[in-house]
C-alpha cells in the first residue's frame, strides 16, 4: 500500500475503482435473489394479481368477450345490482351452504372414528391397506368419478335402484324398503329434492378417505403414554377417546375443516357433471355458485356479470372461513402442548 | 391400545373397515364392468354385476366417439411438462426466498402465503380473460405454464429446505467456489429430492385430473385432455354408456397404477400441507 | 501463501456495531487465533475474511491485494466449519473433489490430488463413504482435506474441534499442528477454547465486545496480559483478582488491600498511574508459605480443597474474596484452618482499575 498512499491523486482514482467495481459487485449480489424468484414474481403478476386487478375493473363494465375489448362499457354497479336481485344467484349460494354442510359434517364424522380405529387397533400392513383403499377416490378425477356415479344414479334401472329394490324383496330387512317398489323409479339426478343428496354423497365418498389419512396423522401423534395416564387417572375407553385423543388432535381437526369448507364452498365439477352442465339441473337443485358464475360467464357471455359474481362469491368465502377461523382457530391452533 | 377399540372384537374391527372399503371400491369395479357391456346391457332389470364380453366393440365405439389416444397423449403433455415445470421452477423460487436476506422478502413471502387463501374460482374470469390477451386461449401452454412457479410448490419445498440444509453448507459450496446457480443446482437439489417427489406428485395428479382450466381454455377437440373429452360425450344422444365407461376406466388407471405402488409416497405427498399443520 | 491485512475493519448489522475498527496483520505462513467468548465477534471477523460477509468499512488485503468485495473463491481461502458442512449426498472423495471440479480441473488430475490429501490425512480407506458413514472424528478429517486439496493461500478454521469429544479434540488438534508445520499455509484459527488457542497458535489475537485487547504469542499474553479481561481469559485456572490501591515508596510499589493486608511488587513502567488498581495473581504462582515466612503472605482461611491428583486446587477465602491457588507440593493443609499464601513479587500483575 505505500506506493498508493505516496501518491494521493493515484489514491484517490484508486479508490473510485474499488468504489465502482464494489457498486457492481453489490449490483450483481443484489439482484442475485430476485433472478432466482422472478419466474413466481412474473407468474404471479401476470396470471393472478393482474387478472384480480383487472376483475375489479371488470366487475363494473358490461361486456361480451365476443365483441372484443372495445364492446366494454362502464356500468357502474349495475352488474352487482343485477347479480343480489337475480334470484339463481341466491338460489346458487343456498345450495352451496347446503351442500357445504351435508357434505361437510358426514365427512368429518364418520372419518374421526375410522381414522381412530385405523391407529388404534391396526398396524403396519392392515393400515397401510385400508387407509391407502379408502384414499383412492381422493387422487381420482372428480371427472371420471362423477361419470360413474352418473351412471349408477340412474332412474332406468341404475344399479341403485336395483338394489334397493332388491333388497325390499330380502325377507327380514325387506320391510324397511318396502317403499321403494312404489317409488320406483327414483329420479335421483331428475327430481330437485334429490339431486342435491346425489351431490353431496359423491362428494362425501370422495373426500372421507383424504380426512381418514389427514386424523390418522393426527392420532399418531398421540403417545401412548398419555392413554395409559389417562387410565391411571381412572378414564374409560370412551373417556380415553372423548377426553385425551379427542383435544389432542384439534390442530388437525381445524385444518382438515379449513381445507373442507374452502373446497365446499367452491363445489364445481361434482354438480355440473351430475347434471350434465344443464343449467344446474331440475329447478337449478343442483347450481352451486362456482356453476353459476360458470353459466354466467362461459354460457351467457356476460364477463362483467361473472366478474361481480366472482367478489360476491370471495366476499362470501372470505365471511364463512372468517367465522370459521373466529370460532375455532383459538382452539384449533392452540392445540396440544 | 387404548380400551375403547380392545373391547371390540378383532372380527368387528376388520368388518368396518372391510365395509369402508366395498363402498370405496365398488365404483372403481362397476365402472370396469360396465366397460365391458353394451347400453342396453347396462340398462337392463337386473343390472349386469359381472364382467361381459362386449369390450372390443366398446373400444371401438369409444375411439369412434374420441380420439382416445390422443386425448391421452394431451393429457399426459400437459401434466409432465406443469410438473417438470413446478419441480424446476418452484425450487428455484423456493431457493430464492430460503438462501437470500434481501429487501422485501418477507413482504413478498406473505403476499405468497395469502395468495394461497384466494380461492382459484375468484381468478377464473380474469385468468380467462388474462389468457386470451396473452393469445394462448386454446392452446396446452395456457393449462401447464401459468402453474409451474405456485405458491403452495414453493412454500412446500422452502420448508423442506429449511428442516434439511444448514447456511454452514450453502458457505461452504461459496467457500468451494460454486456459483449461485451452481450450488442451487449441485448442492441443494439432490438433498430436497424428498420434497421435490413430493410435489411431483401433487402436481402431476392435480394437472391429470384438472377440469375447471381446461373446460374455460380448450375449445378444439384434437386438443382436449381426458376430462373434458370424457365430459364431453356424456351429452350425446343415445349415449354409447359402455364406451364412455371404457374410457372413464382407462383414463383412471395411470393414476391407479402409480397408487398401487406409490401409495406412501402419494398419501404424504397430498395430505403434506395438513399433516405438517 | 499469503498474508492478510485488517485496517480499521468494521462491521455493522443495522445499528448493531460488532466489530469496531479492527487492526491486524497476519504475517505469511503464520498461524492465528482468534479467541474470545461467544458474541464476542470473532466468528463473523473469520466470515469477512473468508468473503461471506462484507465489512462495513474499511480494508482487507491479501498480499497487499485490497480484496474487500471478493467471493472467497477469488481469495482462494478454504474454510473447515464448525459442523464440518460436508455434502451429505457426494462421497468422501466427491467432497474433497468438489471445489477442485468447480475450478475445471481434469478428472484424473482432481482423483490425484485428492489421493495424496486422503494420504496425508488417513482417509484413503473411506473413500467411497457417504458423511453419514463416518464418525465424528472422520468427518473432521474430511472436512480438513476438503480445505487441503485445493492447495489455499489462507486457511480458515472455525471451531472446527468443538464438536468433538475431549480426548479427539487433542488428538486432532495435535494432527491440526503437525499439518501446519508440514504445509506452512496462512491459518487463522476460531476457537472460544483458550487452550486450544495457546497450543496452536503462533500468536493470539484477543477480541472482546469487537474489540481487540491484545495481540501477542501465547507466552507474551500469559506473561503480560494488557488488561484484566486478556488475564482472565489466558489461563486456568483463571486468574485471581482483588481490588486494592497502590503506592510507590522507595525501590518497590505496595499495593493494599481492604482488609489491610499487603504485597509488594518492584517498580516498573507497566505499573497504572492510577492509584486504585486491581491486583491479578495467577492460581500456579500463590504457594502456600513456609511458616515463618512474612514478605508478600496472605492470610485466609481454606474454604475447599480439591485434590486433582498431581496437584490441589485450594479454594482461600481472604476478606471476602475466594483466591484459587493450585499447589503442586501437596502441602498437608485443613480444610477451615488458617492458611497463608505466597507470591513471587515479579509475578504480581497490577491493573488500572
Amino acid at each position: 500500500m505505500t506506493d498508493v498512499t505516496s501518491n494521493s491523486a493515484a489514491a484517490a482514482s484508486l479508490s473510485a475503482e474499488r468504489r465502482a467495481r464494489r457498486r457492481k459487485r453489490a449490483f450483481r449480489k443484489a439482484l442475485m435473489p430476485w433472478l432466482f424468484i422472478s419466474p413466481y414474481l412474473v407468474l404471479f403478476l401476470v396470471f393472478t394479481a393482474f387478472p384480480l386487478l383487472f376483475s375489479v375493473y371488470l366487475s363494473f363494465q358490461e361486456w361480451n368477450p365476443v365483441t372484443g375489448l372495445s364492446g366494454m362499457s362502464f356500468v357502474g354497479l349495475a352488474n352487482y345490482a343485477q347479480a343480489i336481485t337475480d334470484p339463481w344467484l341466491w338460489k346458487s349460494l343456498y345450495n352451496t351452504v347446503w351442500l357445504a354442510i351435508a357434505t361437510g359434517i358426514p365427512q368429518h364424522v364418520i372419518a374421526i372414528p375410522i381414522a381412530y380405529l385405523l391407529v388404534t387397533a391396526f398396524r403396519g400392513s392392515f393400515r397401510h391397506l385400508y387407509t391407502a383403499t379408502m384414499f383412492i377416490p381422493f387422487i381420482t378425477s372428480t371427472v371420471a368419478i362423477s361419470l360413474i356415479f352418473y351412471t349408477i344414479y340412474s332412474s332406468n334401472n341404475g344399479i341403485l335402484n336395483q338394489w334397493l329394490l332388491g333388497l325390499s324383496s330380502v325377507p327380514v330387512i325387506g320391510a324397511l324398503f318396502a317403499w321403494v317398489p312404489d317409488a320406483m323409479p327414483i329420479r335421483w339426478l331428475g327430481s330437485s329434492d334429490l339431486l342435491k343428496p346425489a351431490i353431496a354423497m359423491v362428494v362425501i365418498w370422495k373426500y372421507t378417505g383424504f380426512n381418514i389419512v389427514i386424523y390418522s396423522a393426527g392420532f399418531l401423534t398421540v403417545s401412548k403414554d398419555l392413554y395409559d395416564a389417562a387410565k391411571v387417572d381412572g378414564c374409560n375407553a370412551w373417556q380415553q377417546f372423548w377426553h385425551v385423543a379427542l383435544p389432542m388432535i384439534r390442530p388437525f381437526i381445524f385444518f382438515a375443516l379449513t381445507l373442507t369448507i374452502i373446497g365446499n364452498l367452491q363445489l364445481f365439477e361434482e354438480p355440473f357433471i351430475l347434471t350434465a352442465g344443464d343449467s344446474g339441473g331440475v329447478s337449478q337443485a343442483g347450481l352451486t355458485a362456482s356453476y353459476y358464475l360458470y353459466l354466467v360467464g362461459w354460457e351467457w357471455l356476460e364477463m362483467g356479470s361473472a366478474a361481480a359474481i366472482s367478489w360476491i362469491l370471495f366476499a362470501f368465502i372470505a365471511l364463512a372461513t372468517s367465522v370459521h377461523f373466529y370460532f375455532n382457530a383459538r382452539e384449533g391452533l392452540e392445540g396440544h402442548n | 391400545m387404548p380400551a375403547l377399540t380392545r373391547s371390540l372384537p378383532a372380527v368387528s374391527k376388520h368388518a368396518v373397515m372391510i365395509v369402508g372399503v366395498l363402498v370405496t371400491i365398488f365404483p372403481f369395479v362397476w365402472v370396469a364392468m360396465m366397460g365391458t357391456h353394451t347400453r342396453s346391457e347396462i340398462y337392463s332389470s337386473p343390472p349386469p354385476f359381472y364382467f361381459g364380453d362386449n369390450l372390443i366393440s366398446n373400444y371401438e365405439r369409444l375411439l369412434e366417439i374420441m380420439p382416445f389416444w390422443l386425448v391421452l397423449w394431451n393429457s399426459l403433455y400437459v401434466s409432465v411438462l406443469g410438473t417438470i415445470g413446478a419441480v424446476f421452477f418452484c425450487s428455484m423460487c423456493a431457493y430464492g426466498f430460503f438462501a437470500y436476506q434481501f429487501r422485501g422478502k418477507n413482504v413478498i413471502f406473505g403476499i405468497m402465503i395469502a395468495s394461497m387463501m384466494v380461492p382459484p374460482v375468484l381468478t377464473l374470469i380474469p385468468f380467462f380473460l388474462t389468457v386470451r390477451f396473452l393469445g394462448i386461449l386454446d392452446t396446452h401452454f395456457a393449462l401447464w405454464f401459468p402453474g409451474v412457479a405456485n405458491a403452495f410448490g414453493i412454500f412446500l419445498i422452502r420448508q423442506y429446505m429449511t428442516t434439511s440444509i444448514t447456511r454452514d453448507l450453502l458457505d461452504a459450496a461459496k467457500v468451494d467456489g460454486a456459483s449461485d446457480f451452481r450450488i442451487y443446482w449441485s448442492v441443494v437439489l439432490p438433498l430436497i429430492k424428498p420434497a421435490l417427489a413430493t410435489l411431483a406428485i401433487v402436481m402431476f395428479i392435480g394437472l391429470w385430473n384438472n377440469f375447471l382450466t381446461p373446460l374455460i381454455v380448450l375449445s378444439t377437440p384434437e386438443k382436449y385432455v381426458l376430462t373434458l373429452a370424457l365430459r364431453s360425450v356424456q351429452s350425446l344422444a343415445n349415449s354409447p354408456w359402455g364406451a364412455i365407461m371404457l374410457g372413464t376406466f382407462l383414463s383412471m388407471v395411470p393414476l391407479l397404477v402409480a397408487f398401487l405402488f406409490f401409495s406412501k409416497q402419494m398419501m404424504a405427498g397430498l395430505t403434506a400441507g395438513a399433516v405438517k399443520g | 501463501m499469503a498474508s492478510v491485512e485488517l485496517k480499521d475493519l468494521t462491521k455493522s448489522f443495522g445499528d448493531l456495531t460488532v466489530l469496531h475498527n479492527l487492526n491486524l496483520t497476519v504475517e505469511e505462513g503464520e498461524f492465528v487465533a482468534l479467541v474470545g467468548p461467544s458474541g464476542c465477534g470473532k466468528s463473523t471477523l473469520l466470515r469477512i475474511i473468508a468473503g461471506l460477509e462484507e465489512p462495513t468499512s474499511g480494508d482487507l488485503t491479501m498480499d497487499g491485494q485490497w480484496v474487500n468485495d471478493l467471493s472467497p473463491r477469488e481469495r482462494n481461502i478454504a474454510m473447515v466449519f464448525q459442523s464440518y458442512a460436508l455434502y451429505p449426498h457426494m462421497t468422501v472423495a466427491d467432497n474433497m473433489g468438489f471445489n477442485l471440479r468447480i475450478s475445471g480441473m481434469g478428472k484424473a488430475e482432481i482423483k490425484q490430488r485428492v489421493e495424496e490429501t486422503a494420504e496425508i490425512l488417513n482417509l484413503s480407506e473411506l473413500m467411497s463413504r457417504k458423511p453419514s458413514q463416518l464418525s465424528g472424528g472422520q468427518r473432521q478429517r474430511v472436512a480438513m482435506g476438503r480445505a487441503l486439496v485445493r492447495n489455499p493461500d489462507v486457511f480458515l478454521f472455525d471451531e472446527p474441534l468443538s464438536n468433538l469429544d475431549a480426548k479427539l479434540r487433542v488428538q486432532m488438534r495435535e494432527e491440526i499442528k503437525r499439518l501446519h508445520k508440514r504445509v506452512r499455509t496462512t491459518s487463522i484459527y476460531v476457537t472460544h477454547d483458550q487452550i486450544e488457542a495457546m497450543t496452536l497458535a503462533d500468536r493470539i489475537v484477543i477480541l472482546h465486545g469487537g474489540h481487540i485487547q491484545q495481540v501477542g504469542t501465547p507466552t507474551e499474553l500469559y506473561r503480560n496480559p494488557a488488561n484484566v479481561f486478556v488475564a482472565g481469559f489466558i489461563g486456568s485456572p483463571s486468574m485471581n483478582f482483588l481490588d486494592a490501591t497502590l503506592s510507590t515508596g522507595g525501590d518497590r510499589a505496595t499495593l493494599s488491600l481492604k482488609d489491610g493486608q499487603t504485597l509488594h511488587c518492584p517498580l516498573s513502567d507497566r505499573l497504572p498511574a492510577e492509584t486504585e488498581v486491581t491486583v491479578g495473581l495467577r492460581p500456579e504462582h500463590l504457594l502456600v508459605a513456609p511458616s515463618g515466612a512474612n514478605d508478600n503472605v496472605l492470610h485466609g482461611t481454606l474454604e475447599l480443597l480439591e485434590p486433582t491428583g498431581a496437584q490441589n486446587h485450594l479454594r482461600v477465602s481472604i476478606n471476602g474474596s475466594t483466591l484459587t491457588a493450585v499447589d503442586n507440593t501437596l502441602a498437608s493443609v485443613t480444610v477451615d484452618q488458617p492458611v497463608a499464601l505466597t507470591i513471587e513479587p515479579e509475578k504480581i500483575h497490577v491493573f488500572a482499575r
